[in-house]
């Protein structure tokens, strides 16, 4: 198979040379990044390069070895001014300044929507946020290498909303049937720590300005739901539930509220993209069946988080 | 121009690659764990028919990186960049998974972690709408370890080439630049995160930790009540602040960089402990032995060998008159 068949076979759109740029930039830092400090120069007590090696006892070969012995005795005898290529100095000090560009905070939302007045650290974090974090060098050399980063946790506040997804599949005989969309709070312990992706998946997706993800999110949920070629599943309906933290400062703040609940999207499943995902052979006609009435109000928003 | 030559010094003088080898180890560690743990699901997460399908992840982490105005363009690094193909995806993730366990062994590192590196960044990209800050941490980290000479210490390729007498008894010495690097972007996730939480309301006021502690979706192991409520959710805040800033600052400050990592340790075990976040406080700790230097930990393992070498060797003594008794 020729390379253009293969690569069109994997859908590749010609990105590939990227990759390649890449790895050789990656084996030349390395290989500059080393530096010029061998020890056959500057250590006069040190192995002497490959003869010294060889005389190494293969069978007293010991921890300290392949840890490494201390070299503070040699490293003392070093330049206090290494020289170190300029490409490689260049190359520190505007990573060490585009890091620090990207990840500066955002200014307060009014400082940020201009309705307040920019002072102090403010008038700098709003530059740095709408015109230098911009730059092409930065954004493009962080964006680009894989470097990017910003760094919120819990911050400027934490959530005050707990949040988790369930599903409604309604299938082509009309029958419907819950999917269970892993809850973490209800898993044991170690399924948690393997399962919480799905949460975060979850807080992204759920959201009203993320409704692009609703259609694949029911398209996935039909897919793990589909079990009979005659009765494949023919609507999803998205389920969302939550609850907001009962504020610190409220009276009676031990009481948790209910859980809110509210159905925020059907989705109805494509049949052909479903037989291909599950592997039937062809898809069957969606003839619809109207559901069981769902007690369930549609609609609803947390609001923006 | 002394500050300058001062600063210059500390960056690239040479020193032994011990730290950037433990570092390596610990952190391709945690990737591997991190690859077996979503590869457990990799069909939801990895593949057409899941939940993240490529034009979804294209969507929400653009392929394309827009520079200037004119709608000039640039791919990002990723080699799944459009992919599809179920037996490629597979493929190529066990692969990513792979190169992270050989990068930790320290086996054939220059090629595993250049595998790693590229790998985690494709993933990422591929797998956008799940990522948390952990998964930053462990791109950034794997690309600092592709860059830096992080094999010629503490791994597999040192032992063999020892073995075969190919590398000399002694470490050479190199720049140290990439582990300041890691040193400097620990720090700065620790500024820029306590920066943006001193503009929060409750983080000022000391009521932050007290809806965290309410997810329960985050529900972990259980927590004594009385450390959920006040006067301790005060502590718990302005402490946890406290501790970032000196993560970022006073972590610099030899006589109290042991106490300063202390409390981090602290802070990281803590919310692990109690909150479902998983690997964070490890990926978070991992990072922290690069603020010493390579000399630093040798020297602290030939400490730790002659402590327990020397209890061994009494135990065995022991145990030896025992028998003659």
């Amino acid at each position: 198979m020729s390379w253009e068949a293969l690569a069109s076979q994997l859908k590749f759109t010609g990105d590939c040379h990227w990759f390649i740029i890449a790895i050789g930039l990656l084996f030349c830092w390395r290989k500059v990044g080393k530096g010029t400090a061998s020890n056959k120069k500057r250590s006069p007590s040190g192995a002497k390069g490959r003869s010294d090696a060889k005389s190494v006892d293969s069978g007293s070969t010991s921890d300290k070895s392949v840890l490494g012995e201390s070299n503070s005795g040699v490293g003392s005898q070093l330049p206090l001014l290494p020289k170190i290529h300029p490409l490689v100095v260049g190359f520190v000090a505007f990573h060490v300044l585009a890091v620090v560009i990207y990840t500066l905070p955002k200014p307060i939302e009014p400082v940020l929507k201009g309705e307040a007045e920019p002072r102090g650290a403010d008038a700098l974090l709003k530059y740095n946020f709408q015109v230098l974090r911009e730059t092409p060098p930065v954004a493009g050399y962080l964006l680009l290498t894989g470097f990017w980063q910003y760094w919120d946790m819990f911050a400027p506040e934490p959530s005050q909303t707990d949040l988790w997804a369930s599903a409604e599949v309604t299938y082509l005989d009309g029958s419907v049937k819950q999917f269970k969309y892993p809850r973490i709070k209800d898993l044991p312990i170690p399924e948690k720590y393997v399962k919480e992706r799905y949460r975060k998946f979850y807080e992204r997706v759920n959201q009203d300005d993320a409704r692009y993800f609703w259609p694949p999110f029911g398209q996935a949920i039909a897919v793990k739901s589909a079990t009979d070629p005659l009765n494949p599943p023919v609507r999803v309906d998205l389920i969302r539930h939550f609850q907001s933290v009962v504020r610190h400062d409220a009276p009676n703040n031990k009481i948790e509220p209910p859980y809110t609940t509210f159905k925020y999207y059907h989705h109805v499943v494509d049949q052909n993209q479903l037989a291909q995902s599950v592997g039937w052979s062809a898809p069957r006609p969606a003839k619809f069946v109207q559901p069981n009435t769902l007690s369930l109000p549609v609609g609803g928003s947390i609001g923006s988080r | 121009m002394e500050a300058v030559r001062t600063l210059y010094a500390y960056w690239f003088r040479y020193g032994s690659p011990v730290t950037m080898g433990v570092f390596r180890a610990l952190m391709s560690g945690l990737i591997f764990v991190n690859g077996v743990m979503v590869g457990l699901f990799r069909s939801d997460w990895v593949s057409e028919s899941g939940y993240i399908p490529a034009w979804v992840a294209s969507k929400y982490l653009d392929n394309r990186v827009y520079l200037g105005g004119d709608g000039f363009s640039l791919p990002r690094v990723s080699l799944l960049n459009g992919v599809t193909n179920p037996t490629f995806l597979f493929c190529f993730y066990w692969l990513v998974v792979l190169a992270s366990l050989l990068s930790m062994l320290g086996l054939w590192t220059r090629v595993s972690t250049a595998v790693m590196a590229v790998g985690v960044v494709s993933l990422q990209l591929r797998t956008g709408p799940f990522l948390h800050g952990g998964d930053s941490v462990m791109r950034v980290c794997a690309l600092y370890i592709a860059i830096a000479p992080s094999g010629l210490a503490f791994s597999l390729d040192r032992y063999i080439g020892l073995r075969r007498g190919t590398v000399p008894l002694e470490l050479p010495l190199v720049s140290m630049w990439p582990q300041r690097l890691v040193q400097f972007n620990c720090a700065i996730i620790y500024f820029t995160t306590t920066w943006a939480k001193w503009f929060g309301v409750l983080w000022k006021s000391g009521a932050a930790t007290w809806y965290p502690a309410r997810l329960h979706e985050f529900d972990r192991f259980p927590v004594p009540a009385f450390l959920n409520d006040f006067p301790m959710v005060k502590v718990t805040t302005w402490g946890t602040l406290a501790v970032e800033f000196a993560m970022a600052t006073l972590v610099w400050f030899a006589p109290l960089r042991k106490y300063v990592l202390l409390a981090g340790i602290g802070l990281h075990l803590f919310i692990e402990y109690s909150m479902n976040i998983p690997l964070f406080a490890f990926l978070m700790i991992s990072m922290y032995v690069t603020y010493y230097e390579g000399e630093e930990v040798s020297a602290w393992w030939e400490q730790m060998k002659s402590r327990f070498g020397r209890k061994a060797q009494t135990a065995t003594l022991s145990s030896t008159e025992s028998v003659e008794e």
